[in-house]
Order: C-alpha cells, then sequence, then structure tokens
C-alpha cells in the first residue's frame, strides 16, 4: 500500500510541474499584470520600477524558473497588492473547507438515505418524488437557487413578519464579533451549504440509487435472502458497501473540484474562499495567486484520488489485492 | 435488543437536543450588530494598536454620542491601506478607512450646488498663500488641538514627512501631485511652509488624496509596510480596529479627536461581492448602509422597490463617461466627421435609457465634471443633439455618399468604425447596443469590441490603438486638470516616454495655452476664463462627445438617523461619524 501510495505521488511531480508553467505561460501571455499603473499620471516611472520589481524584462522561462524556485521553498511571494500568497491562500482554503466539509457531510447523508431507500422501495411514491426532486436539483442553476432561497429564508421571512434579524444569514460565515461553533455560525452556514449541496445531492442520490440497483439483482444478495437474512442486514451489510463504491469514486472527484473553488456560492454569500479569490486573481491577472491557487487545487485533486482509491481498497478486498 | 436500541435513540437524541440547546443559549447574550446600546453599555473593546501606545480605552459613550454599531456593505475591497503605494488607490479604500482616520488641510463642502474647499479643523484658518523670493509658498498653520490617537500633537514636520515620502519614497502611486513642491519647512512646528518650484494652481491638493501621515511613529521605518495591512494611527474621528481580510473592517471611535466625536461607538464594514446578495442584505437589515456602483443591477433593484429608508442619487459627481474619439485615425482625423458623429446620437435618450429609473434623464456637456462647473462650460457640448438633416449636410459638404445599404461612404470606404470599451460592464453594453442603431440609422456602421480593462488601459488606448472608446474619468480633487488628457503635450511620445495620457490625440490650437493657465494661475477667476474658452474650443473642434455623469448612489436604512448626502470626493458615508441609531 505504501508503494502503491509512494508511486502515485512520485508520478504527480512532473505532471505539476508542467502545468505550472503552461499556467504561468498563459496567465503572462493572457493579462497585464502592470494594467493598473498604466492610467496614473505618473505612470512611466511607476511601470519602469514595477517591471523590474517583478522581473517582467526577462524571458518568460526565467519568470517561472524563479517564481517556481521560491515556491517550493516555501515563498510563494507576494500578490499584485502585495499581500503574501501562501497567507491569502491559507486564510481561503480555512473558508472553502469549512463549506466543503459541511456540504459534503450533509450530501452524503443524504444521497446515501435517499438512494438506499429509492432503490430498496423502487417505483415507490417516494422514489418517483426524489427522482423528480433530483431532476430539478441538477437542472437548477445554483445562483438561481442560492439568490432564492436568499428570498424565501432570510429577506422574505424577516421583513414579513417584522423581525429584529432575518432567520438564516447570508453575509459570511460569521456575525461580527462572533466565532467558533455556535448557532450564529449554524446560521449563517445553513444557505451557502444548501446551495451547494442541492445539486450534489441530486447527482449523488441518483448515482448511489443506480448502484444499489445493480448490486440488489445480484445473485449473492439473493443467496443472502434465502439464506434467511433479514433484510435490513441484506441491505446495509452486504449491499450497501458494495453499492458504494461508485458514489466513492464521484466523491473524490466532486471533492476536488469543490476545492478549486465555489466561485458562485461564495461570490453570492460574500465568503472569502478559494473560488472568490481565483476570480479575482484571474481578473486582475495575478500570476503569483492564480499559480498557488492552481497548485492547492492540484494537491487536492491528487490526494482526493488517491484517497478514493485506498476507501475502494477498503471496501472491495478483490481491489486490494490486485 | 430492541429496547436497548431504543434507549440508545433516546439518550442519543436528548444529547443532540441538550447540545442545540447550549448553542443557542451561547447566543442569547450577544449583541447583534444593529442593535442600539445604552450609553452605559457600550460594548467597544479595545482597539489593536501596533506600537504600544494606544490610547482608546474602553469606556461609556461620551455624552450626546449614539453608541452602537453602523453596518456599511462595500462592494469593493481594498486591496492595501497604504494609500500612497502602489497598491493604494482604491475609492471604497478611501470612503470607508482614510476619510474616517486621517486629517487634511481642507474639507470638500457643498454651497448651494457648488463644492469647495474649506480649510479643515487641522488649520487655524485658511493657510497664507504668497511668494518668498519669486516663488510662490503655502504656509499652514495648525491647530494646537490637533493631536494623533497616542496624543501627540500633529506638528509641521507630519506635514514634511508626508511630502517627502511621496515626492522621494518608493512604490509610490502618483507623485505628480508634489511634482512642483521645492522643500518643505518645519522648523516652526505651528507653521509647514512649502516653497514650488513653480506656479502650481493646484496646491490645494496636495494632501486631499493620501492624507497626513504621523513622522513619529514612521520616520525611518518602511510605511508601505507599516500602513498596507492596516494602521494603528489616526487623526480623524475613528481609529482602524481591524482588517479581517475578505470578511470585513472594523472602525472603532477615536477618544483622542479634537473635533466633534463620533456619534456610533463602531462601524463595520462588510464587503460584498455581488450587488443582488448586497441589496438583499440592506433590504434584511443586515447592514445598514449601502453605495452600490450606477450598474444596470443596481438599477433594476431601485426599480423593483421595496428598499427599506432612504434613497439618495447624486448626479452632481466627478464622473464623466464619454465617446472618446481618436483624433488622429482615419475616419475620426476628419473634423467633420467627429461632428457628423456627435450629431447622430441622442444622448439624452442613452441617459434616460440609464439612469431614467433613479432620475438622471440629462446627457452632460463638458469633459469637465459637473463638481467642478466653476471651472468649466458646462453647456459647451449641448449643440450637439441628434440631427439627421446636420449629419446629412455635413457629410455631403465632405464628399460622402450614402449607399444603398443607407451608410456613407468616400473613396470606396464606408464610415465604419469600431467601439471599444470594457468586458463584463452591462451598462457599457446596453450603451453600445443602442449608440449601435442610433448611428446605424444616422448612417454609421459601428461595429462593437470589448475588451478587458487591462488591455483596453494598458496596451490600447495608451498607443492610440482605437478609432472609439466607451469609459469614465473620474475627478478626485476640486482642481480642474484636463491638461492630462487634452493638451497636446501630453500626447503619448518618446518626449514623455509614451506615458502621457491624451489618448484621444487631441491638438487644438490655442487649448494647449489655456490648459496651461488653468493649471498654473492661482486667481480663481482667471482660471475658470481660460478652463471655460478651453472647453468651447475643445467642444467646437468635437474631440470626444461627453455622455453620462454616472450617478453616485447611497441607500441608508431605517435603522440610522441623520444627515444622508453623497460627498462627491468622500463618499456615500463621508459623516457616517455624525450619525445616530435609532432607540
Amino acid at each position: 500500500m505504501l508503494r502503491f501510495i509512494g508511486r502515485r505521488l512520485l508520478a504527480s511531480i512532473p505532471v505539476l510541474i508542467l502545468a505550472s508553467f503552461i499556467v504561468f505561460w498563459g496567465v503572462r501571455v493572457t493579462f497585464d499584470p502592470l494594467a493598473k499603473f498604466r492610467t496614473s499620471r505618473d505612470a512611466g516611472r511607476v511601470i519602469a520600477e514595477k517591471t523590474k520589481e517583478l522581473g517582467l524584462d526577462r524571458p518568460i522561462v526565467v519568470q517561472w524558473w524563479n517564481w517556481f524556485r521560491e515556491f517550493i521553498t516555501g515563498n510563494w511571494g507576494q500578490s499584485l497588492t502585495g499581500n503574501d500568497v501562501k497567507d491569502m491562500t491559507t486564510r481561503a482554503l480555512g473558508f472553502t473547507m469549512q463549506l466543503i466539509f459541511w456540504g459534503m457531510l450533509i450530501s452524503l447523508i443524504l444521497a446515501i438515505a435517499i438512494g438506499v431507500y429509492s432503490a430498496v422501495k423502487q417505483y415507490s411514491v417516494f422514489d418517483y418524488t426524489f427522482t423528480g426532486l433530483s431532476y430539478i436539483g441538477i437542472a437548477m442553476p445554483v445562483f438561481w437557487f442560492a439568490l432564492l432561497s436568499i428570498q424565501f429564508f432570510a429577506v422574505g421571512p424577516k421583513l414579513r413578519w417584522d423581525l429584529d434579524s432575518p432567520p438564516l444569514y447570508f453575509v459570511g460565515l460569521h456575525s461580527t464579533g462572533q466565532s467558533g461553533f455556535n448557532m450564529d455560525y449554524v446560521r449563517h452556514l445553513a444557505l451557502p451549504v444548501m446551495a451547494l449541496t442541492v445539486q450534489i445531492i441530486a447527482v449523488w442520490s441518483r448515482i448511489q440509487r443506480a448502484s444499489m440497483l445493480d448490486v440488489l439483482s445480484a445473485d449473492y444478495i439473493r443467496t443472502a435472502r434465502a439464506k434467511g437474512l433479514g433484510e435490513r442486514t441484506v441491505v446495509f451489510k452486504h449491499a450497501l458497501r458494495n453499492a458504494l463504491l461508485p458514489l466513492v469514486s464521484q466523491t473524490a472527484v466532486d471533492a476536488a473540484a469543490l476545492f478549486g473553488g465555489l466561485i458562485i456560492t461564495e461570490q453570492i454569500f460574500s465568503i472569502p474562499g478559494m473560488g472568490r479569490m481565483f476570480l479575482q486573481a484571474l481578473l486582475q491577472g495575478d500570476v503569483n495567486v492564480i499559480l498557488a491557487w492552481m497548485l492547492v487545487t492540484a494537491v487536492f485533486v491528487i490526494l482526493f484520488n488517491l484517497a478514493a482509491d485506498i476507501i475502494y481498497g477498503l471496501l472491495d478486498p478483490r481491489i486490494r489485492i490486485q | 435488543m430492541k429496547t436497548r436500541k431504543g434507549r440508545v435513540a433516546v439518550v442519543a437524541l436528548a444529547a443532540g437536543l441538550a447540545l442545540i440547546a447550549a448553542a443557542c443559549g451561547s447566543d442569547d447574550n450577544k449583541t447583534d450588530n444593529t442593535t442600539a446600546t445604552t450609553a452605559a453599555s457600550a460594548t467597544t473593546a479595545a482597539p489593536t494598536t501596533g506600537g504600544g501606545t494606544g490610547s482608546n480605552a474602553p469606556g461609556s459613550t461620551p455624552a450626546g454620542a449614539s453608541g452602537g454599531t453602523i453596518t456599511i456593505g462595500v462592494e469593493q475591497e481594498w486591496d492595501c491601506l497604504d494609500y500612497m503605494g502602489s497598491c493604494g488607490g482604491s475609492t471604497y479604500g478611501a470612503w470607508s478607512v482614510l476619510f474616517a482616520t486621517s486629517t487634511r488641510p481642507f474639507d470638500f463642502v457643498k454651497d448651494g450646488d457648488t463644492w469647495k474647499y474649506k480649510a479643515s479643523n487641522l488649520l487655524t484658518g485658511e493657510p497664507e498663500l504668497s511668494t518668498v523670493g519669486g516663488k510662490q509658498t503655502v504656509t499652514y498653520s495648525i491647530n494646537p488641538k490637533a493631536v494623533w490617537n497616542d496624543g501627540t500633537p500633529i506638528t509641521s514636520t507630519d506635514f514634511k514627512y508626508t511630502w517627502d515620502q511621496v515626492a522621494h519614497g518608493t512604490d509610490i502611486y502618483d507623485t505628480s501631485v508634489f511634482r512642483d513642491v521645492e522643500s518643505v519647512d518645519d522648523s516652526d512646528p505651528a507653521k509647514a511652509v512649502f516653497t514650488f518650484s513653480k506656479q502650481n494652481a493646484s496646491w490645494k491638493d496636495l494632501f486631499e488624496t493620501y492624507g497626513l501621515y504621523p513622522a513619529h511613529l514612521l520616520q525611518g521605518k518602511d510605511r508601505n509596510a507599516a500602513a498596507k495591512d492596516g494602521y494603528p494611527w489616526s487623526a480623524g474621528p475613528f481609529v482602524l480596529e481591524k482588517w479581517d481580510k475578505g470578511v470585513g473592517a472594523t472602525l472603532v471611535r477615536n477618544d483622542k479627536y479634537w473635533g466633534d466625536q463620533a456619534k456610533p461607538d463602531k462601524v463595520e464594514m462588510k464587503f460584498f461581492a455581488d450587488t443582488a446578495a448586497e441589496f438583499q442584505a440592506f433590504k434584511a437589515g443586515e447592514v445598514d448602509v449601502i453605495g452600490p456602483q450606477p450598474q444596470l443591477d443596481a438599477i433594476d433593484a431601485i426599480n423593483a422597490g421595496g428598499l427599506p429608508g432612504k434613497s439618495v442619487v447624486e448626479s452632481n459627481t466627478g464622473n464623466v463617461e464619454a465617446l472618446w474619439v481618436n483624433n488622429s485615425k482615419a475616419p475620426f482625423d476628419d473634423k467633420i466627421v467627429r461632428q457628423a458623429f456627435a450629431y447622430s446620437i441622442d444622448r439624452d435618450a442613452i441617459v434616460n435609457k440609464l439612469f431614467g429609473g433613479i432620475g438622471v434623464t440629462k446627457a452632460v456637456n463638458s469633459l469637465n465634471p459637473p463638481i467642478l462647473k466653476e471651472f468649466s462650460n458646462q453647456d459647451a457640448f449641448a449643440g450637439y443633439k441628434l440631427d439627421k438633416a446636420k449629419v446629412d449636410s455635413l457629410l455631403t459638404g465632405d464628399g460622402w455618399a450614402k449607399g444603398s445599404d443607407g451608410i456613407y461612404a468616400k473613396g470606396g470606404q464606408k464610415l465604419a468604425f469600431e467601439l471599444k470599451t470594457t468586458s463584463g460592464n452591462k451598462r457599457r453594453e446596453l450603451t453600445a447596443q443602442i449608440l449601435q442603431q442610433q448611428l446605424k440609422d444616422a448612417g454609421f456602421e459601428m461595429t462593437i469590441n470589448e475588451q478587458k480593462s487591462s488591455d483596453l488601459f494598458g496596451q490600447q488606448l495608451p498607443p492610440g490603438d482605437f478609432q472609439v472608446a466607451l469609459y469614465a474619468q473620474t475627478a478626485t480633487t476640486l482642481n480642474p486638470g484636463l491638461s492630462t488628457t487634452q493638451s497636446s503635450i501630453n500626447i503619448p511620445s518618446p518626449a514623455n516616454n509614451n506615458s502621457g495620457t491624451n489618448w484621444t490625440r487631441t491638438n487644438v490650437p490655442g487649448v494647449d495655452d489655456l490648459l496651461a493657465t488653468v493649471d498654473t494661475e492661482t486667481d480663481d477667476a482667471k482660471r475658470a476664463d481660460a478652463a471655460k474658452k478651453a472647453d468651447d474650443l475643445l467642444a467646437a473642434d468635437m474631440v470626444t462627445l461627453p455622455l453620462d455623469p454616472l450617478p453616485n448612489m447611497g441607500f441608508y436604512g431605517d435603522k440610522i438617523s441623520g444627515d444622508f448626502s453623497i460627498n462627491v470626493i468622500q463618499g456615500p458615508w463621508w459623516n457616517v461619524a455624525d450619525w445616530s441609531i435609532k432607540s
């Protein structure tokens, strides 16, 4: 297992190096990092100083190599606004991880529950209802749902019943002066997590249902029933474990993608996470921030895929042996 | 087995409910951020002061103050708080933090319909303008009560330090404001004497952009490092307590401020990335004030109604959005074509379409913004109204003929051009579309090319790679400065290291001298006369077509009371120190 993990990690390194150069080159030729200074009345002097300071007069390969050498030794450089990129990324990651953790936890619990029940009670009212809701969830744009949820659960009730404050908040993750896990945090978290999970639950519950149906029709399940095992044992002890395998893969892929940025959710709910950081850096052509974001996301993609493979092996001994 | 499992489930449920009850209970004693507190129970925490000499000890709310916290929604987080550094220059940063925590020799006050400079409480009176040894000299007499928040008096050394940093420091965004200052005499702590190397009519702007910096805290230190992430000093009614990047910022009352004490204990800023969410937060009372940009979605939100409190729209702004015409590039290198272009457009109809919902319906008629009406002819371009007959007579007289497609042509060349503007700006997209139709009706063929701001302002406008561009200029002081964009010496060329900002290549005989007078003449009447004449010449030549004033907007919720108005330089919450929270 350790050799497997080591091989996977080593194989990722050249990919990351090549990706970093491609992104560096792409951002440099696309954006002008000195754009904001060109409209200054003192543009000539400022631009000359900044060009030298940022090394923009050097060949692109040299610029990339200088950046890469600093990056791997822990110096992630400064943003165009003079902020430390590592601090910015760490802070943004903290916010995004909170959203992802709660989003994935709730999504997994609900998606598995819905998927299993839908499969066990196939063609029931529950199954049809949640099938319909899933399609609506998949089709619904996140930004639209987010704004609707703000209206229905925050602004609407506050105005209708003249409340002192809305039942759920939608700006940031804490009120001013608050911190930690408390009811204020829950009230702030509810709407962004809801916006985040509506599509994920829809997709995952479908995957879980399909996988569960596939497993429930297998011969060994028929054998288990024939042996006289209770339905609950058949479903949860024998079927579910195998039915989780496709969901595990999907979860790993989706979680890695989420780490890259919950751009829409973070924009609407004013959460300063990775997605918002990336969007602002992209608009400004802030190559140091974009590259840091890219590499952090890439690392998480690799780690989550690795985790998926490991969990796969834990769930299915046949894969472990292979 | 079932009974045991049932008991376990009940215990687990009870534990969960207990946790939730505990979490609910922990909020009961917290103060909601918009709830008024009485004077005796002010909850201001001791602000963090980096120098360790903070003097704003928590205490009861001063007499006359309402206490409590006012929350402001900020549409754009600033990059840094070192205002003179290259990372500075954020409008919202200035509105939210700079003007609340700094001092300057002049305030911007409204006198009737006009904005003027007025000596602030930093000084004992108006600065003295004189000529010493043939050189222009300005003497500031400092108010003996003026102190920093650590109790240190403000002296002429602070004036000298600030000048020295801008004029000689590294990584300064714009040194031009102090370019003509030759020396500063701080031998008398109560008087700062500035000597200029040449006549400078904009001397009142010297400290308006950056404010004063504290020499006793920064002398010999890295100013940018000390300020960029937030600074502990203040000479204004508030002190910056913290800046939580990406989330918000907090100001607390400066108890050492020598002027009127701020009424609220705290001012909280919350950053918003989405305009719709910003308006929702205002409606829901999560923020008490917002000052959105005049974009279509903001205007839609206003028109949708349901906004609490008071709305203020100010069209008397420092902004001019215009159609900037490249006078050196065909077909607009021909004055006749430029004039025909101007007569092809119904500018009032465009402005009405964009801003009619908020009561702004008339186009601007000067390249000087409305706040500089004293130094401009605000009707200079008023003659350019939609007149297709005039368009036809001008163009046919110039040898153009209308083709079967309704577009004029001359010598086999169609009267076609490209309009460039910034991408991602819905208001400008709509403006471009309306223009395209109006111009087509008049016989022009216009294509639209949207560019990223960085590309447009960085790579296309300076070298003149455009025919017409749609964007705005904003005045940040009350001094006219058209020479930077309209004097021929500022056309980008090797003479100015290609850094000139007369991107339209305007070169109208007589204008350079008039604008030079505006820059150097200290007699306001003479300046105004020269500025108005320059306006008339520029309009006659139709160098560029002004369009709309980009109004400023402010929305003030029901929980606060005060004088709600928009200061054209200092923004919609310029006087937050004077607002109260209704009990």
